[in-house]
């Protein structure tokens, strides 16, 4: 039963624990306009392009060549495989910088519908978010059997990948949603997270290993820093060890888990708190 | 007692309008730092205050009222995208507004995959669209189009995708704002056919407008809003002569944010104009005004009397008038152009009478001017007076005739092989072409030959009528269109009892060898063949609850030396003569003949009989047999 939007049985978007079941309720009710969202994000990425999805992987590809030529021939790295080992770091990193400009992007990008009809606010970024994993998705289906042409090795250890995943899947969602609304009432959200981002990725260790950072450097122990405080820096060091290196996952993966479980919780509690006040401010 | 479809209890909605308000980190790091005095200075605003009416399933609520009335904030609560500061809203059932008419249409989609979208941001299923989508395609009449990116669609195939989605999801609650205003006329009439579908189906519509003739036409109640607050609530008749009573007189402080203050609203010589009235037609300086409320429909020529007292003799005076749109659209000005006179001591009027002027439907106001000593408004010169929203004057029609600033009456030409079609089941209101009017119709009584729609009629009825005009759905059979008269004219035409036309006309370019032309029968006394002829002229017209008469524009067809005799015409109203003429000339004149009023706007049926069939050409080979030509019909 959909609840209606405008009587006093509307879900309150009041973001009290209560209203969890009501929320999944009614994005229920709304999974096809989701599904729909999806498809037509993914449907107009590649509508206009001669390549299609192969730019998804072609992308990162592209990047994987000028990091492994600049790395290579410029500072020799010790790195064995490092197309691979960046291609692996690129992927993932790809899908949480992808997910998290567009989602910011997505409730302002689409003021004309939030003044107009009403559906749940939270179907914009998370159809960002899933068309992004989706994409994410398919680029590991074709990269998997590459690395293994290539070299790499599994074992048990790989069934470990959905984990890791879901992880990266909690933190870009959090952070979605919290920067979804914050842009509505602050529009240069967008231009601060493209400087966030660069920072970021340089902080993550998507062309380096993890334990090229100094332990020692003005007294601080970056390498340690890095390793708790960036859920990234775990989570791509975890994509490469089952990915490529038959290695169990970190033993910090804990701390990205719990992060992500804060991260999602919160962005999805602030989101709902002020979603009511989008259509008077887009 | 009826079920409530929407409720609203003491709704109130208030806006914050933040001047200095921080759009930027920036702007909200600097308001910090400077004690957050730019951050604090916030001015209330309430749109909505204490609005308070309910509406029973099934019914039509008008919910009219000016710009900035909360109209347009109302809908949006209605429609859930925002929410009540206090107060509830209660709907009983799905609620879908019009208003997102094509919301939500990503241009690089084709039409196909976005009457999916659409119809998911509408709460629909796939599975759901997809049953109906055959049915929007055929309404939406893109069958060639439909796996086209929308982005080459034209605004009117958007429009025409748009309303199909949004009645195939079949809300219990139709909201719909002015989306009729755009669009072109044929497509209107299929979104009005169809909205009367949904009303036949029971279903609530709220009709948002400021137009109050769509009030009229289309509700059975209305709700009208003054600065965010119910001014009337009631039957929509009540409420909307409540409404334009206060528009159509000089209410002061009516108007909730009326220009500023006319620097020449004093008069600066011994000469001040005194009101502007508009008159009727004919009326002269010594008729009053008649009544509060001035309409006029679109085509009408304005009479416009400009009064003034003058205290000592003035000279070198010259007037001028102008024109404003609701909204403050400058539609016309003129002045007396170099014609200066001088004027006695007293009290006067000049009149100025426009030609017709096609104006679309909706508010307008009258101002006037007038310079001294040989300033003139054509010389830019400031006026010594002026009288700024003097009259107001609602221009309405019954038919929506256009969009945008003018209404004028338009004729389409279609290619030859160009077939109509509606993808409905009705019959379309638009008649073939002229030609195909004057083979004879096949309709042996005079029926209303459209379907039923709001207030029972797919189109209401116009009050006027011009016969040849190309509104040939407000015509009984039996009509014919001249050949070599003015297009504006139709003769009556006689039909047999048992409904064969016997006054047919000749289609264009048949010769007497055509079978078509067969010579009709001596005429024998309203006799052919032992067969009684029935005369015709239909006219089927709408009484509004003012008309106290009906007019007629007509003369006899031809004055021929050789049938000099009279030619006598009873005209009736549903059956009951209100009048009889006696024509003598071939000359169109008017007449008028007083008829009872009604408290509700109905139809009435409007016969012309001539008393005996008139020959074309009595001594020629043309042998139809006709009644009279009629130029217009009205009820006034």
């Amino acid at each position: 039963m959909p609840s209606d939007p405008i009587s006093g049985e509307a879900p309150s978007n009041k973001g009290r624990l209560g209203d969890v079941v009501s929320v999944f309720r009614e994005l229920w009710h709304y999974r096809d306009l989701l599904r729909s969202l999806v498809s037509r994000d993914l449907a107009v990425r590649y509508r206009r392009s001669a390549l299609g999805f192969v730019w998804s992987l072609l992308n990162p590809l592209l990047m994987m060549l000028v990091f492994t030529i600049v790395f290579q021939v410029v500072k020799p790295q010790s790195v064995r495989n490092y197309p691979l080992f960046v291609l692996a770091g690129m992927l993932p990193w790809n899908f949480l910088a992808g997910a998290i400009s567009g989602a910011t992007r997505s409730v302002t990008g689409n003021a004309h519908l939030i003044d107009k009809v009403y559906f749940p606010r939270e179907i914009l970024p998370l159809s960002v978010v899933i068309a992004n994993l989706v994409n994410f998705l398919l680029s590991l289906a074709v990269f998997l059997p590459l690395a293994l042409l290539l070299g790499a090795r599994w074992n048990g250890w790989i069934f470990a990948l959905p984990l890791v995943i879901l992880i990266e899947v909690m933190i870009v969602t959090g952070i979605s949603m919290m920067l979804a609304a914050l842009n509505v009432f602050y529009r240069d959200t967008e231009q601060v997270l493209e400087v966030a981002l660069t920072a970021w990725f340089f902080l993550t260790p998507v062309f380096y290993e993890l334990e090229l950072l100094p332990n020692q450097f003005l007294g601080i122990d970056v390498w340690r820093l890095v390793y708790t405080l960036n859920p990234m820096a775990t989570l791509v060091t975890d994509y490469r060890y089952v990915m490529l290196y038959e290695t169990p996952i970190i033993r910090h993966t804990l701390i990205p888990f719990l992060i992500g479980i804060a991260l999602l919780g919160a962005g999805w509690w602030v989101f709902r708190r002020v979603a009511p006040a989008f259509a008077e401010e887009v | 007692m009826a079920r409530v479809a929407v409720r609203c209890e003491d709704v109130r909605k208030r806006f914050v309008i933040r001047r200095g308000r921080a759009r930027t980190f920036q702007e909200a790091a600097l308001a910090l730092f400077q004690g957050g005095q730019a951050f604090g200075q916030r001015d209330e605003f309430w749109a909505l205050d204490g609005v308070s009416f309910s509406v029973e399933a099934g019914r039509t609520l008008g919910i009219i009222g000016r710009n900035g009335a909360g109209k347009s904030t109302l809908l949006k609560l209605l429609a859930g995208t925002m929410q009540p500061t206090s107060g509830r809203m209660i709907a009983n059932g799905k609620v879908f507004g019009l208003l997102e008419l094509a919301a939500g249409f990503h241009p690089d989609l084709s039409g196909r995959e976005n009457v999916f979208l659409n119809g998911a941001f509408l709460g629909r299923s796939h599975a759901d669209m997809a049953k109906r989508l055959d049915e929007i395609i055929a309404f939406s009449e893109l069958e060639q189009f439909i796996d086209q990116p929308v982005k080459h669609y034209s605004s009117g195939m958007y429009m025409r995708l748009g309303f199909a989605v949004a009645l195939s999801v079949e809300p219990d609650i139709l909201i719909v704002d002015e989306v009729l205003a755009v669009g072109d006329a044929a497509f209107r009439q299929k979104c009005l056919a169809a909205l009367a579908t949904a009303k036949a189906q029971g279903r609530t519509i709220l009709f948002v407008t400021h137009d109050p003739g769509a009030v009229r036409r289309f509700c059975d109640d209305a709700v009208w809003l003054e600065r965010g607050k119910v001014q009337a609530a009631g039957p929509a008749l009540d409420v909307l002569r409540a409404y334009l009573a206060t528009t159509t007189t000089h209410g002061a402080g009516v108007v909730p944010e009326g220009p500023p203050a006319d620097p020449y609203a004093t008069p600066r010589g011994p000469i001040a104009l005194t009101g502007v009235d508009l008159l009727e037609k004919g009326e002269g300086t010594q008729t009053p005004f008649r009544g509060a409320r001035t309409v006029r429909a679109p085509g009408d020529a304005w009479r416009m009397r400009l009064r003034y007292s003058v205290s000592e003799p003035v000279s070198g005076v010259s007037f001028g008038v102008a024109v404003h749109r609701d909204g403050g659209t400058y539609v016309l000005g003129a002045g007396t152009s170099g014609a200066r006179h001088d004027l006695p001591v007293g009290d006067g009027a000049v009149i100025v009478t426009t030609e017709g002027l096609p104006l679309a439907p909706g508010l307008y106001s009258v101002s006037a001017g007038l310079w001294l000593d040989g300033a003139s408004p054509e010389d830019g010169d400031p006026p010594d007076h002026r009288l700024t929203r003097a009259a107001r004057v609602a221009v309405e029609t019954p038919r929506i005739l256009t969009a945008g600033l003018l209404a004028p009456r338009l004729a389409w030409e279609w290619p030859e092989d160009a077939r109509i079609r509606t993808g409905l089941s009705l019959p379309h209101p638009i008649a073939p072409d002229e030609n195909a009017l004057s083979v004879p119709p096949s309709l042996p009584t005079p029926e209303p030959r459209m379907g039923r729609g709001f207030h029972g009629r797919f189109l209401p009825a116009p009050s006027r009528l011009t016969v040849g005009g190309g509104e040939d759905e407000f015509l009984g059979p039996g009509w014919h269109a001249p050949e070599d008269w003015p297009p504006a004219i139709r003769w009556t035409g006689w039909i047999d009892e048992d409904g064969g036309s016997l006054g047919r006309s000749i289609a264009a370019g048949a010769s007497p060898a055509d079978p078509a032309y067969a010579p009709n029968p001596p005429l024998d006394g309203g006799k052919v063949g032992g067969r009684r002829r029935l005369p015709v002229g239909t006219v089927f017209l709408t009484q509004d609850e003012w008309a106290t008469a009906l007019g007629v524009t007509l003369c006899r067809p031809h004055a021929r030396a050789d049938d000099a005799d009279p030619v006598i015409v009873t005209i009736r109203v549903d059956g009951g003569p209100v009048g009889r003429l006696t024509l003598g000339a071939a000359l169109l004149e008017p007449y008028t003949f007083p008829i009872e009023p009604v408290d509700t706007p109905r139809e009435i049926t409007v016969t012309i009989e001539a008393e005996r069939p008139v020959l074309l050409d009595p001594a020629g080979t043309d042998r139809r047999i006709l009644g009279v030509a009629v130029r217009e019909v009205w009820v006034e």
